[in-house]
């Protein structure tokens, strides 16, 4: 399921329609506010922020879209995400 | 009620000791495979299943469908199924715990009173979970802290209660001498015959 929704992202990010979508790697940065400032920049509506196993923890929401992201906070970038569509 | 209640303990009158059980059929096959299919699933989604995945939702939705399902029949299925056999009255309730525990022994066709409240707090709960868990998916409560506690709130709920359903189906069965659970698994109480002690 997991890699499913993986591969969705990754082929939604590869549109470049989406200026907002967001796939492993991508850059947000390091600390809760600098995350919720970028994810905010890209459109999206941050729900939740937390701190998970050392990761930064993220529910945030555009439209119809849903995406749990986890970001290492010492490189800012994306580790992991689940998005539904 | 009054109709549905046979007594076999204290009171009963001229007791025949070598009377054979009897042996009345209560539980329709839908009511135990939907009693057993909740209990299953529950018991993955509590141990087994990830929570952020899809299986959880699946085996989620499939309990929500059962117990709904549980609601139509209770409309409509056989007597002891109905809600007519066992109304949410919490004075009955008090009334045969009151009993239980000054050695009425009533036998009851469908739920007894006290039970029977049990079981309409296991399905508003099981609603609830499965109402707040459709939520977390959805845009509007995606990622919003109150649902997902709620969620937890009533599975901690659900586990108290759950450990009191079965409590006091063992309780009623020490004290009855009628094996509710085997009643859940054939569909049949059996009234033991009764003895001089009751
Ligand atoms: C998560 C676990 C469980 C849930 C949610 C649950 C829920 C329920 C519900 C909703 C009913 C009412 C059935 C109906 O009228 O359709 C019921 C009845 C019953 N359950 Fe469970 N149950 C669970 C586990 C168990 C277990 C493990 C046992 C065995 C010890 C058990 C034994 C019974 C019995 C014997 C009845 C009938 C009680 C009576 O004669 O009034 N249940 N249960
Ligand atoms: C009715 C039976 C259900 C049971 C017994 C159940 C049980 C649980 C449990 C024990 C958790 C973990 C809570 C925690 O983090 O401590 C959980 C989380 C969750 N459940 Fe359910 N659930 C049920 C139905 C559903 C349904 C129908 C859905 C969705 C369609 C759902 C979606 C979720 C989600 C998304 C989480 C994750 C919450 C989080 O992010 O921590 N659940 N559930």
């Amino acid at each position: 399921m997991r890699k499913l929704l993986l591969a969705t992202a990754l082929v939604l990010a590869t549109a470049p329609a989406f200026a907002a979508d967001l796939v492993m790697g991508t850059q947000l940065g390091t600390s809760e506010d600098a995350i919720r400032a970028a994810l905010t920049e890209l459109g999206w509506e941050v729900r939740k922020l937390d701190t998970e196993d050392g990761m930064i923890e993220v529910y945030a929401v555009m439209g119809d879209k849903m995406a749990e992201i986890y970001i290492d906070p010492t490189s800012g970038e994306i580790v992991k995400i689940s998005a539904n569509d | 009620m009054t109709e549905a209640t046979f007594t076999t303990g204290k009171g009963a009158q001229a007791p025949d000791p070598a009377a054979a059980p009897r042996d009345i059929r209560v539980w329709d096959p839908l009511v135990r495979l939907i009693h057993w299919s909740v209990a299953a699933g529950v018991f993955v989604n509590a141990a087994v299943t990830d929570p952020e995945k899809q299986p959880h939702e699946l085996v989620g939705y499939a309990i929500l469908a059962l117990v709904l399902l549980r609601l139509v029949w209770g409309l409509m299925g056989p007597r002891p199924a109905r809600f007519t056999s066992f109304p949410p009255n919490p004075l009955a309730a008090l009334r045969h715990l009151w009993g239980l525990f000054h050695g009425a022994r009533g036998v009851h066709l469908s739920h007894n009173p006290a039970g029977a409240l049990m079981v309409y707090n296991l399905w508003a709960t099981l609603i609830g979970m499965g109402a707040t868990g459709i939520m977390m998916t959805t845009p509007r409560y995606f990622g919003i802290e109150w649902v997902e506690e709620a969620h937890e709130a009533l599975f901690a709920w659900l586990m108290l209660s759950v450990a009191l359903h079965i409590a006091g189906v063992l309780l009623d069965t020490a004290l009855t001498r009628v094996n509710l659970v085997r009643a859940m698994l054939d569909g049949r109480k059996r009234l033991p015959p009764q003895g001089p002690a009751g």
